[in-house]
């Protein structure tokens, strides 16, 4: 298991019916994404409000942020969430996972922010 | 850590207001400088906000919680246009939400940031909210009353 906290934002929403586990089969397009405890990273749509609906109920996650697809190809990932503000120490175990769930990641990949000044 | 600006933001303001039946919110936002990290909400004076809570829940809910939704929004607003990530400045935020009303806040400030860009949002998705004020400080008023977000904000 993975350390994790609870969303700032607390309302326990639904699960999005779009939300799934990152596959290879992504189109090109820009995803928010939130990780599991277990290690998963699902994935949705780009959307208002979307990271406590990923995986819903107000549930505990392990890493949030902002994914880019192109051809295939994951060339960007941040921990941009206003609902999670994961320290850029997340990526590394998100891009870990990516791979682990079979996809490509790009060696420049990572877009790490600090939310402290 | 301070969460106040002394530094001069963009004069350019936008408000912004939402109403779904008893419930509204109110936005006063303009842009700062380019964000690479840190405090993303920053306010140029105390007292903000000014939110009555509708439900229990929403009654738990300090400043940090709200500003949860009002990063949310802004971020998708610049993912959704593709543009450089600025601050934002609230100079206001007042409203009766409870707290299933997140995601409309969270689209107000989307949709506020986007018209200080120059630019407008299609498909927010917050069903039953309706934008009865959208209107930029120069004077340029953009709103159509009863207009539903749902469709986007055209002007």
């Amino acid at each position: 298991m993975l350390p994790t906290k609870v969303p700032g934002d607390p309302y326990p929403y639904d699960k999005l019916a779009e939300s799934r586990p990152f596959d290879v089969s992504l189109p090109t397009g820009v995803y928010v994404y939130v990780q599991d405890g277990q290690g998963t990273v699902w994935i949705a749509e780009d959307g208002v409000h979307r990271h406590p609906k990923v995986l819903g109920k107000a549930q505990p996650a392990a890493a949030a942020g902002e994914l880019v697809v192109d051809d295939g190809v994951v060339v960007e990932v941040d921990n941009v969430s206003g609902t999670f503000q994961f320290g850029p120490e997340t990526i590394p175990q998100v891009i870990e996972a990516l791979r682990r769930q079979g996809g490509t990641v790009a060696a420049d990949a990572a877009r790490p922010f600090r939310w402290e000044n | 850590m301070s969460t106040h600006i002394s530094s001069s933001a963009s004069s350019e303001t936008v408000r912004v207001r939402l109403e779904n039946g008893p419930r509204w919110l109110e936005l006063q936002l303009s842009l700062d400088g380019d964000w690479n990290g840190g405090r993303l909400i920053v306010y140029p004076h105390a007292g903000i906000p000014d939110v009555r809570a509708a439900d229990d829940l929403s009654r738990t809910y300090d400043l940090q919680t709200w500003e949860t939704g009002m990063m949310s929004g802004a971020f998708q607003a610049y993912r959704a246009l593709n543009c450089p990530r600025r601050r934002v400045v609230v100079a206001d935020l007042r409203g009766l939400l409870s707290s299933a009303d997140m995601t409309a806040l969270a689209a107000a400030t989307a949709i506020g940031v986007a018209k200080l860009l120059g630019n407008d949002l299609p498909n927010l998705d917050i069903p039953q909210w309706r934008v009865v004020d959208l209107s930029l400080s120069n004077g340029q008023t953009t709103f159509r009353a009863g207009h539903n977000p749902n469709e986007g904000v055209s002007q």
